[in-house]
C-alpha cells in the first residue's frame, strides 16, 4: 500500500469536516481531508439548481421504480432534484430491531448534508449543558455554555446566520446576526396575536444559516429562488462549498480526496496513539493508506461511530476509544412534538415560483423561567408558517371544466402551522454496533440501530400536540386541528447525534473536555457523536463551534509538539 | 392575440403537444419495464379527452395543449409499478364501459355534454374519502392536476407564476412549504 504523510487528517467534509479542515489549515498545518463519496464542484455541479417542474421526467414525484430507500426516510431522498445528494440505502445498508425502526438519512459527498441541511441554526443554551446533571439523564457535559459561547460567536461571523437577536434564555446569541428575513403580513399578524395571547413566548423568524446581506463577492444575498436543497451557485447559504472549504483551500495546505472509504483508523502498536487511515478507493476498491500526526474524526455521528469500532485492534478490542465500553450508547435525535394548523384570513397573492428560506421560530418555553411540567422532563421549540393554497388544491376539491380552472387560477385560503421538535432524553439503552451478519457495497460490516423513543419522549410529543393546538385557539384562530400523535421513528429529524459522550472521567465518557479520545489523545471526534445531549434546537451550529474549538486546541497542542 | 413568448410556449415548451393535439397517440406500442405494453393509441385518446374535459382549453391551452396526455404516458410507462399499471388500464376501460352502458357508445363518442355528466359523476363518487377501494378517478384527476400545472404552460401561462414573483411579491416573501412541486 502506498503511504503518504500529512499533519492532520481529516475524515469527513460536512459542516464538521469542513470546519476541522479550515480552522487546522489555516493554523498551520498541512490536512488531507478524505470523503467516502464523489467530488460535488461549488456550483458547477448543482445540476438541478434552477430547474423549472417541466424539466424534470416526474415533474417531481419521484423516480418510483428506482426507490433510493428501503427504510422509512425523507422524502427528499427520492426527489428527482434532490436524489443525487442522498445516500442509497440499498448500496448502503444497515439493521434496526423489527419493532424499533429507525431513519437513517446520510450525505455521502464531499460536502455531506451541508448541501442537504434545513439550515436553521441555533445555540445551544445554557440550561441545555447543565440538564443532565440536574435530572441525572445521561452524562454531565464537561463543558458549559460559557466554555463554547466565545467558539459560537466565532462561528457565527463566518458563516453568516440571518435572525433576530432576543432577550430570552433559551435563545442565546445573535452577536453577528445579519437581519432576519422579513415575514409576511399573515406571519406578522402571527407574531402580534402571539405577543398578545402568550407574552411570555417570542415568536420570531427562524435563525438561518442563509444569507440576507453579502459576505464578500462569493456569497450574495439569497435570492429567493426556493429549493436550496439542490445546492447553491450564489454561495447565499452555508455549506461546505460555499464556506469552510475555499478558505482552507486558501491556505494551500489542504488536500482533498473524494471517493476514499476510510475503512479503519490505524494506531501504533502500543495503541497509543493513531498513526493514519486505511483507505479503500470507492471505485476501484484499492486499498492504500496515509499517516497524520492527528486524526480527526467528522464522518457524521453514526458513520463516526461505525469507523471507531471498524478500527478495533488488539490493543482496543472493543473498538478505538472504547475503554469505557460506552462507544455507541445514548444515541439520540429529535423528537417530533407535535403539530397544529389552523385556518385564517388572508390577501390574494400572486402565485410564486420559489420562496424564502426558513420558517418560524418560537424558543423553548416548557421548563424554564419558573414553567415546570408535571408530565415530561426539558422541552421543545417550535416552528411555524403560514401560507396559501396553490394548485395542488385541486386534487381535493370537487369540479372539473373552466369554472373549476378559473378557481384554481387563484390562490386559496391562508392556514397557519406550529410544529415542535423536542429533545429526547440521552437512554443508555439507544445504542449502535457492528452488525456481524451484514455488510455494505463494498464488503464493509453495517451498523445496526437499536434506538427508540422513551416515556418522556412521548409525553413531550403529546404535551407538544396540546400546547400547539391550545396556542393557536388562544390566538383566535379558527378550524383548529391537533395533528395525531404517532409512534414516532427517531431518525427522522435527521438530528442522530450521540454516542461518543464526553467527560472528565475516561471510566465514564469516550472523549475528553477538547473532544480527543481519552484513549488515543491524538484522534479527536467532534461531530453529532460528541454529543451528551441534543437540547431542543438544531445541532449543526454546536457541531461547528465545537470542532472549531477543538482543531484550536489541537492545532496549539501540535505547536507545541504534545501531538 | 398570443405573444411570441405565448407562442414559443405553447408551440414548444409543451413538447408540440399543442400543435399535434391527440395526433401522437399514434405512437408505436412497446413494452414497459415492468413488462405490461405500453398505453395504447386508444387509450391515450381517452386520456386525451378526460384530461381536457378536467383542464379545458379557455383563454390559456387546456390539457391537451400543455402536454397532459404525454405526462400521463410517461407515468404508465416509466412510473407507475406493475399492480397501477393494470389497475390503470382496467379503470380506462370501466370508464368506456360506463358510457357504453350510459349512452351506448364509447367515451370518445359521446357528445361533449355526455362526456362532462360521466366526469363530473366520476368526480363526485371520487370525493368519498372513505371508499374502499379508492374511485379510480381521483388519481386520474391528481394527476391531470399535476400534469397541468407543473407544465410551462399551466405554470407560465395559466398561473402567471414566475421566479421573480417571491422576490418582487408586495405583500413579502412568501414561504413556500411545496416548493416547486
Amino acid at each position: 500500500m502506498a503511504q503518504e504523510t500529512y499533519d492532520a487528517i481529516v475524515v469527513g467534509s460536512g459542516v464538521s469536516g469542513g470546519w476541522a479542515a479550515k480552522e487546522l489549515t489555516e493554523r498551520g498545518l498541512k490536512v488531507l481531508m478524505l470523503d467516502r463519496g464523489r467530488m460535488v464542484r461549488h456550483g458547477e455541479d448543482y445540476v438541478t439548481e434552477h430547474k423549472a417542474p417541466y424539466e424534470f421526467k416526474f415533474r417531481g414525484l419521484g423516480d418510483k421504480r428506482n426507490s433510493q430507500s428501503d427504510y422509512p426516510n425523507n422524502a427528499l431522498a427520492n426527489r428527482e432534484d434532490t436524489k443525487h445528494f442522498f445516500a442509497d440505502t440499498k448500496l448502503h445498508p444497515y439493521t434496526t430491531p423489527k419493532d424499533r425502526p429507525f431513519a437513517w438519512t446520510r450525505g455521502n459527498q464531499v460536502g455531506g448534508k451541508s448541501l442537504m441541511w434545513s439550515r436553521q441554526t441555533y445555540r445551544m443554551a445554557p440550561v441545555n449543558f447543565e440538564e443532565n446533571a440536574i435530572d441525572g439523564h445521561g452524562l454531565d457535559w464537561p463543558i458549559r455554555y460559557a466554555d463554547i459561547e466565545s467558539w459560537y460567536d466565532y462561528v457565527e461571523k463566518f458563516i453568516g446566520i440571518s435572525g433576530t437577536a432576543i432577550d430570552y434564555p433559551t435563545a442565546p446569541g445573535g452577536k453577528y446576526l445579519q437581519p432576519g428575513f422579513p415575514l409576511n403580513p399573515i406571519e406578522k399578524d402571527m407574531q402580534a396575536r402571539m405577543a398578545k395571547a402568550f407574552p411570555d413566548r417570542p415568536l420570531t423568524v427562524a435563525r438561518m444559516a442563509n444569507l440576507t446581506q453579502a459576505i464578500g463577492d462569493d456569497r450574495q444575498p439569497c435570492h429567493y429562488c426556493g429549493p436550496c436543497g439542490r445546492g447553491c451557485s450564489t454561495g447565499s447559504y452555508f455549506s461546505t462549498q460555499s464556506s469552510t472549504l475555499p478558505a482552507a483551500m486558501a491556505t494551500q495546505r489542504l488536500t482533498v480526496l473524494p471517493d476514499s472509504i476510510v475503512t479503519r483508523i490505524l494506531t501504533s502498536e502500543s495503541g497509543e496513539r493513531a498513526t493514519g487511515v486505511e483507505v479503500m478507493d470507492a471505485n476501484t476498491r484499492e486499498k492504500r493508506s496515509y499517516n497524520a500526526r492527528i486524526v480527526f474524526v467528522c464522518a457524521s455521528a453514526l458513520e463516526s461511530l461505525r469507523l471507531l469500532m471498524l478500527s478495533a485492534n488488539d490493543r482496543h478490542p472493543n473498538g478505538l476509544g472504547n475503554s469505557s465500553g460506552l462507544l455507541g450508547k445514548y444515541i439520540m435525535d429529535h423528537v417530533g412534538a407535535g403539530g397544529a394548523m389552523a385556518t385564517t384570513k388572508g390577501p390574494q397573492t400572486p402565485h410564486i415560483w420559489g420562496g424564502r428560506p426558513g420558517v418560524m421560530w418560537i424558543p423553548r418555553f416548557r421548563n424554564i423561567n419558573g414553567d415546570k411540567r408535571p408530565d415530561y422532563l426539558r422541552g421543545y421549540q417550535c416552528n411555524g408558517i403560514a401560507f396559501n393554497d396553490d394548485w395542488q388544491r385541486g386534487a381535493r376539491m370537487p369540479g372539473i371544466g373552466v369554472d373549476f380552472k378559473n378557481t384554481l387560477r387563484q390562490t386559496g385560503g391562508w392556514h397557519v402551522i406550529l410544529t415542535g421538535s423536542g429533545e429526547m432524553l440521552p437512554d443508555i439503552g439507544n445504542k449502535v454496533s457492528l452488525d456481524p451478519d451484514v455488510r455494505d457495497a463494498w464488503g464493509i460490516p453495517v451498523l445496526h440501530i437499536d434506538v427508540g423513543l422513551g416515556d418522556n419522549d412521548m409525553a413531550m410529543a403529546k404535551g407538544g400536540s396540546e400546547d400547539l393546538a391550545e396556542m393557536l385557539k388562544n390566538m383566535g384562530y379558527e378550524g383548529v386541528f391537533k395533528f395525531p400523535v404517532g409512534k414516532g421513528v427517531p431518525g427522522t429529524s435527521i438530528h442522530e447525534m450521540g454516542g461518543a459522550p464526553m467527560g472528565h472521567d475516561k471510566r465514564k465518557s469516550v472523549l475528553d473536555v477538547n473532544n480527543r479520545a481519552h484513549d488515543i489523545p491524538n484522534l479527536f471526534v467532534t461531530d453529532g457523536a460528541a454529543m451528551n445531549s441534543c437540547s431542543q434546537s438544531n445541532p449543526s451550529f454546536t457541531y461547528m463551534a465545537m470542532t472549531a474549538r477543538a482543531a484550536a486546541f489541537a492545532a496549539a497542542e501540535f505547536k507545541a509538539g504534545r501531538l | 392575440m398570443l405573444s411570441r413568448r405565448t407562442m414559443l410556449i405553447v408551440t414548444g415548451g409543451a413538447g408540440a403537444a399543442g400543435l399535434v393535439g391527440v395526433g401522437s397517440a399514434k405512437a408505436v406500442t412497446r413494452v414497459t419495464s415492468t413488462g405490461e405494453a405500453s398505453l395504447t393509441a386508444q387509450e391515450f385518446r381517452l386520456i386525451a379527452a378526460m384530461a381536457e374535459g378536467i383542464i379545458p382549453k379557455t383563454d390559456t391551452p387546456g390539457a391537451i395543449g400543455a402536454g397532459v396526455p404525454e405526462f400521463f404516458r410517461t407515468i404508465f410507462n416509466d412510473w407507475f409499478l406493475k399492480d397501477e399499471q393494470i389497475a390503470f388500464r382496467a379503470s380506462l376501460k370501466a370508464y368506456d364501459d360506463e358510457a357504453k352502458l350510459r349512452f351506448t357508445k364509447t367515451f370518445l363518442r359521446c357528445t361533449a355534454a355526455q362526456q362532462s355528466e360521466l366526469l363530473n359523476d366520476w368526480d363526485k363518487k371520487s370525493a368519498n374519502m372513505f371508499a374502499r377501494p379508492p374511485h379510480p378517478f381521483g388519481q386520474f384527476k391528481k394527476l391531470t392536476i399535476h400534469g397541468y400545472y407543473t407544465s410551462q404552460v399551466g405554470l407560465e401561462l395559466e398561473l402567471k407564476a414566475t421566479m421573480d414573483a417571491a422576490q418582487n411579491d408586495p405583500n413579502g416573501p412568501l414561504i413556500q412549504p411545496v416548493s416547486l412541486f
